[in-house]
């Protein structure tokens, strides 16, 4: 019984860890844009790129299996990976877009954010790094 | 010929860096990729890659119909005599691993921050994948939200007609050809602007197009082109959410000479029927159709309604489709409704001359269809999808003089007799990939 207790114990310390951290959008330290609402958030990721605030901007995905990306399509842009794929199978292919450049993973989108001001990521929201600032926290 | 096709293929298989494809990165791939960023490799501009983008699309697809009956009449009124029906002039009830199989490759070229270009070669099995340019555009952004784009665009002429060969972004294996097949033409040679607008949380893309086209056709055996001037068009596609609506409106000069056609008779030692007096001089052609889709990631439904009239022998055509499905999981099981019916020939069928009613009447569409269909994801960007397409209803009785054609968009009734099965079906199976 003791070592139930003790499982079971562990098992809730080890619980909060199962639930997704929020994900934030990121861009680097030297980025010029301090703000981004909503609506531009989800267009930038419908365009692939796109200017705000006078300043153009590339945005930047995680890997397809990422579960942080998941969840940034499903809140920011309210789209499943299905409808995502075919949506840009429908953009590349009438010329109207590119989807947004694919990052190897978590180090990589901060490496990538920190040195270029030009382009915009989202990540967990416990890894963002001291080289960026954030801009966005999904609900 | 050889050369290009080789060429085609050669960079297919260069394009296996592309977009979709990307495989996992192992672990030294990722510290390599990581050690080369925080070496300062950082510019993208310094970057091909980050300036050239290499896509395709592949659909494998195999069909056939059940009608087991080889065509009536004989030459030279059906010099198909004695050969199987066809179905939208190709599929027979022979499986065929060609007729709707197909690739793509795409090249897109960034050249700097306002300016692109594109160029998308599509191979057809059933024309031995000899490669043809659907796209070939500079893209300039005039400014914000306003693109122009000129060269070989593909026609907005319904919802999805500009990405009608990839099969891997709608759900069926093939178009609705109630909608689909009511335009012969797919390209147009000339230019589109585009304006991208919102009007409180709806986006929109308003685009007008303007070129001409010459699009050559052997059905006969002999080659007639079509030549269609002045083609100017608007359309309108709205996002709002999870739905999406699409109006468009195009407008054409269209004329052939089908003096062509007397001289294939002439040279077989026939009397010329006379088709010099069926050809078309500037016939004004309008395209209309009009469509929504929702679609909230499991449930989806889309409907479209599709009008063609041209001022000639050739009857006004409409068709339209509602389709809905859910995805269950990587299960995506669906059914679609789709008529078409012809009408507005009543001055060729009343002109006096028998060689263009007679073409008005093997040119009339008349059918209802249900399709039940599945798609399933093997994984991410690519696809299996079987479909049965059942047409009834393709009696004559609506139309406007006795006589016309009865089989729907299967070999007419006026050339090759009716087909006994009221109820023909259409098998479809493909497998589609994007990379």
């Amino acid at each position: 019984m003791k070592l139930f207790k003790q499982c079971l114990a562990a098992l809730i310390i080890l619980l909060p860890l199962q639930v997704m951290a929020e994900v934030v959008v990121v861009v680097g330290k030297d980025s010029p844009i301090s703000s981004l609402s909503e609506s531009q958030l989800r267009q930038l990721y419908l365009e692939g790129s796109g200017r705000i605030g006078g300043t153009s901007v590339k945005a930047l995905d995680l890997p397809e299996d990422n579960r942080a990306r998941k969840e940034f399509y499903q809140e920011a842009v309210g789209k499943t990976p299905a409808q995502m794929k075919s949506y840009w199978a429908r953009m590349i292919f009438t010329g109207r877009g590119a989807p947004p450049r694919m990052v190897s993973g978590n180090r990589a989108m901060q490496v990538m954010l920190e040195n270029n001001p030009e382009l915009i990521g989202y990540l967990p929201g416990d890894q963002v790094s001291s080289g960026l600032k954030v801009l966005y926290r999904l609900p | 010929m050889q050369l290009y096709r080789s060429m085609f293929w050669g960079a297919l298989l260069a394009g296996s860096s592309a977009l979709y494809a990307e495989d996992p990165p192992s672990l030294n791939e990722i510290e390599k990729r990581i050690a080369q960023l925080e070496q300062g490799n950082l510019e993208p501009q310094t970057n091909w890659t980050d300036q050239i983008s290499i896509n395709g699309y592949l659909s494998y697809g195999i069909t056939r119909h059940d009608v087991h009956q080889d065509q009536g009449g004989a030459p030279p009124v059906n010099f198909q005599a004695g050969q199987p029906y066809t179905f939208r002039n190709r599929v027979t009830d022979e499986i065929s691993h060609r007729d709707i199989s197909r690739v793509g490759l795409q090249i897109n070229a960034e050249i700097n921050d306002k300016t692109s270009a594109v160029v998308q070669l599509l191979g057809r099995g059933r024309d031995n994948y000899d490669a043809e340019v659907q796209w070939a555009f500079i893209d300039y952004e005039l400014l914000e939200g306003l693109n122009w784009r000129g060269g070989r665009l593909m026609l907005p002429n319904s919802m999805h007609s500009q990405y009608l060969n990839v099969g891997y972004a709608y759900h069926w294996v093939e178009l609705p050809g109630e909608v689909y097949d009511i335009v012969p033409f797919d390209t147009i040679d000339g230019m589109d602007l585009t304006l991208k607008f919102n009007t409180g949380s709806i986006s929109h893309d308003l685009s007008a197009v303007y070129g001409s086209l010459d699009v050559p056709d052997n059905t006969f055996g002999v080659p007639v082109i079509y030549e269609g001037r002045d083609y100017g068009g608007i359309n309108l596609r709205s996002r709002w959410g999870d739905l999406m609506t699409w109006f468009s409106y195009n407008h054409a000069r269209l004329s052939a000479d089908l003096s062509s056609l007397d001289l294939a008779f002439a040279m077989l030692g026939l009397p010329p029927p006379g088709f010099a007096s069926a050809s078309i001089d500037e016939a004004v052609a309008i395209g209309r159709s009009v469509g929504f889709q929702y679609d909230n990631g499991s449930f989806f439904m889309m409907a479209e309604r599709a009008d063609l009239d041209i001022d000639a022998w050739y009857p006004n055509r409409w068709g339209g489709y509602v389709s809905t499905g859910y995805r269950i999981g990587k299960w995506t099981p669906h059914v679609t409704w789709g008529a078409a019916n012809t009408h507005g020939a009543a001055d060729a069928l009343n002109d006096g001359n028998p060689l263009t009613s007679g073409l008005a009447l093997s040119n009339m569409v008349r059918g209802k269809s249900w399709t039940l269909g599945v798609r399933h994801d093997l994984a991410s960007g690519i696809d299996v999808k079987l479909e049965a397409k059942r047409f009834y209803d393709m009696s004559n009785e609506k139309f406007d003089s006795v006589g016309a054609n009865t089989n729907g968009m299967f070999s007419p009734s006026t050339l090759a007799g009716e087909i006994e099965d009221e109820n023909p079906v259409v098998y479809r199976i493909s497998v589609d990939a994007v990379f």
